[in-house]
């Protein structure tokens, strides 16, 4: 029987796209990351765009008071016809526009981006730049208003000059229309969109390497036989994972106390039950002895194999809460497979004597210098018993039960035993393992343990059992054991 | 033949005390240890079957005191203790036998028999089984009264089978008391002395368990076929 963990589930292709779309703790630090920086760069950017407008407003400020210093010196030093001083203003206003392509000819693309010029000489409009929208009524001198024209914002500035008496009104496009030019000018945006994947990958990879103890600890889980309740071998230095560790192994040592005291229990009561038992069986077998009566043989008999059956049942709940307390704690001796069948099998040979069974023991050459393996005699012996005895139990009278010793390669040796009696079922055979579980129809008396005390034992030798039909027509039942090195064991027990 | 049973648990004390009862043997049986030196002292008894689990100690320490008096009284223990630490423990604190609760009546008649036959001084004189009578002192050995002889590796595995009817003598075991060397399966030392064996007592005394060992059964048993050459 395969020892192995759960059977590895096909995937399909909907599976592995639920697997990758749903929780995950890497996309969930992937993304916060990822929405953090978004946020720190909308941020930055609103900050930019504020101090930017300031020092724009301040410069427009500058400008205005410049430009309006520039026209007042022109027309206080200039005897200028107004029709040379109009042309004058047009050159200027068309030198102050933004110049963003080539050559003049496409000046007019940029005039949104300029400011606009209202001159009055004595009260009379003598020049509006190109394109102005109708100039706005304030008589507020020499500081920046605010105004809005239709959709578009402006910064209105006029100066009055009493020598001259000039008017210069300037409009200048107002900041706000700048916050969506970092957008159409790639000034920022542009960097933050090279940065994003360039954040995501990085990130990505970072945290699934910063992760990787994590996966070591879900894998130890994993291996973890089902019954292997010792503390985890793994001890991360994270201060994350460690009290994860630390929780894991203290619920593990309270698991296996808890499982212990109640195997101890089981123990415990199964012994106590030995000494009524011998006593009741004792009784029964002098009460047969003097009874007379042919009728009353019958009746004691069934009260005798009754009574077997529970001391049997007893013995075998023993043998098998020992073997599972005993899981991490035994320590295993170098045994001599062969002299231990040996000696097994002759312990065996009045039973199959009274069934007239042949009991044969074939050591193949590969075996006959004798081949050792690290186990505890105790568990072996019941391990061996069991399957030996289950053989004799269920093999007609006047067959064969065969046992061979093989060795097909340096490192396992084969234990085989072959009976002619019913088998197991296919169906049966995973379920034979489990306690108290007996096969339907069964007439041969039994406590329903055997089979679960020789898994127990093959489980704690790291042996694997195997059934399959018998040439003789019976079970074949395969233990695989590996071969214990020659020199590990100093100490050999038989 | 009287027995000592040391037991403190009544029904188990009652009921093998009317079984033994019923096979001629007189029992003694007292409860606790400080009975049963007693007991030992006053008392003339040729067995002592003792439980391990007494109200006032431990079985084994009543075995040690009892063993460095020099008694050599056989000492059969009768326990619940199965494990094999404490069967050692009982065979080393000086036990002859060891026997787990619960127990075959017809295994403890066997074994209280064997253990009385040893006491009774039976090493080194004339042992008897199905017409063959073997003298360990003088390594001689007879068939239906006829003398035999033997190789002195043919003799020592005679005589272990014999000394066990009924149980299969591992291969192993005949092995290294016949000094002929063990491990080696090609070499089939083992299986030549038995044939020899065989040739001078009689065929049908020495069965094999193929693989296993040889036996000597106490009566024939007819069931098993003959073995095939």
């Amino acid at each position: 029987m395969s020892t192995s963990l759960a059977p590895e589930q096909q995937k399909n292709p909907w599976q592995i796209i639920k697997q990758a779309t749903g929780p995950s703790l890497v996309r969930r630090l992937v993304l916060t990351q990822v929405v953090l920086t978004s946020v720190i760069w909308l941020c930055s950017l609103v900050w930019v765009n504020s101090v930017i407008s300031d020092e724009q407003a301040q410069e427009g400020l500058v400008t205005a008071q410049k430009g309006a210093a520039v026209i007042f010196e022109l027309v206080q030093k200039n005897r200028l016809t107004d029709q040379e001083l109009v042309a004058v203003f047009k050159r200027f206003d068309i030198f102050q526009q933004p110049h963003l392509g080539s050559g003049n000819s496409n000046h007019d693309g940029h005039t949104e981006f300029a400011a606009k010029f209202f001159i009055k000489l004595a009260g009379q409009d003598i020049y509006a730049s190109d394109g102005a929208p109708p100039e706005p009524k304030f008589n507020q001198q020499s500081t920046i208003i605010p105004i809005t024209i239709g959709q578009k914002k402006w910064h209105y500035y006029q100066e009055f000059d009493e020598k001259t008496r000039t008017q210069f009104s300037v409009l200048i496009p107002a900041p706000s229309n700048f916050s969506f030019t970092p957008w159409s000018r790639s000034v920022l945006a542009a960097p933050v969109l090279l940065i994003l994947p360039i954040v995501f990958f990085p990130a990505l990879l970072s945290i699934w390497w910063s992760l990787r103890p994590w996966r070591q600890f879900a894998k130890e889980l994993l291996i973890k036989g089902p019954k292997d309740l010792s503390p985890l071998q793994f001890t991360p230095r994270q201060q994350e994972l460690k009290p994860l560790v630390v929780a894991i192994n203290q619920l593990l040592k309270r698991l296996q106390q808890s499982s212990e005291r109640e195997r101890h229990f089981v123990a415990d009561a199964a012994h106590e039950l030995r000494t009524p038992l011998a006593a009741i069986h004792i009784h029964l077998q002098t009460l047969k002895a003097r009874s007379k009566e042919s009728n009353d043989t019958v009746l004691f008999e069934t009260l005798i194999r009754s009574s077997e059956r529970a001391s049997r049942l007893v013995v075998q709940l023993l043998a098998l809460m020992r073997s599972d307390i005993a899981h991490n704690a035994i320590a295993l001796v170098k045994v001599d497979l062969v002299s231990f069948a040996q000696d097994r099998l002759a312990e065996f040979a009045p039973q199959a004597l009274a069934k007239s069974i042949d009991l044969e023991l074939v050591v193949e050459p590969s075996c006959a210098d004798g081949v050792f393996i690290a186990a505890d005699v105790e568990g072996l012996t019941s391990l061996v018993d069991n399957l030996v005895e289950n053989a004799i139990k269920y093999s007609p009278i006047r067959s064969n039960v065969l046992m061979t010793l093989s060795s097909r390669s340096s490192d396992k040796v084969q234990l085989i035993i072959d009976d002619s009696g019913d088998g197991i079922t296919v169906a049966d055979r995973d379920r034979v393992f489990d306690r108290f579980y007996r096969v339907v129809g069964q007439s041969q008396p039994g406590s329903g343990l055997g089979l679960a005390i020789v898994k127990s034992v093959v489980d704690r030798l790291r042996a694997t059992i195997n059934f399959s039909d018998s040439v003789k027509g019976g079970l074949k039942v395969t233990i695989e054991f590996t071969r214990a090195p020659a020199s590990t064991f100093s100490k050999s027990a038989i | 033949m009287n027995i000592l049973l040391i037991e403190d648990d009544v029904d188990l004390a009652h009921g093998i005390k009317a079984a033994l009862n019923d096979n001629g043997i007189e029992v003694t049986w007292v409860r606790r240890m400080e009975y049963a030196e007693q007991s030992v002292t006053t008392d003339s008894c040729d067995l002592i079957l003792l439980d391990l689990g007494l109200p006032d100690g431990d079985g084994l320490t009543f075995l040690a005191k009892l063993r460095r008096t020099k008694s050599t009284k056989p000492v059969l223990i009768l326990t619940a203790r199965d494990s094999l630490k404490d069967r050692l423990a009982g065979l080393d604190g000086g036990a002859d036998d060891y026997l787990v609760k619960p127990f075959e009546l017809a295994e403890l008649l066997s074994r209280i028999r064997a253990l009385a036959r040893r006491s009774f001084g039976l090493v080194g004189q004339t042992i008897e089984l199905r017409g063959i009578c073997i003298n360990e002192a003088a390594m001689k050995v007879s068939v239906n009264d006829q003398p035999v002889s033997l190789s002195k590796s043919e003799f020592l595995i005679l005589a272990r089978l014999i000394k066990s009817p009924d149980r299969v003598i591992t291969r192993r075991i005949l092995e290294d008391t016949s000094l002929i060397g063990s491990g080696n399966s090609e070499s089939n030392v083992l299986d030549v002395h038995i044939s020899n064996l065989r040739r001078k007592i009689g065929d049908g005394i020495i069965r094999t368990v193929r693989g296993v060992g040889f036996v000597v059964d106490r009566v024939i048993n007819d069931a098993i076929q003959p073995e095939k050459p």
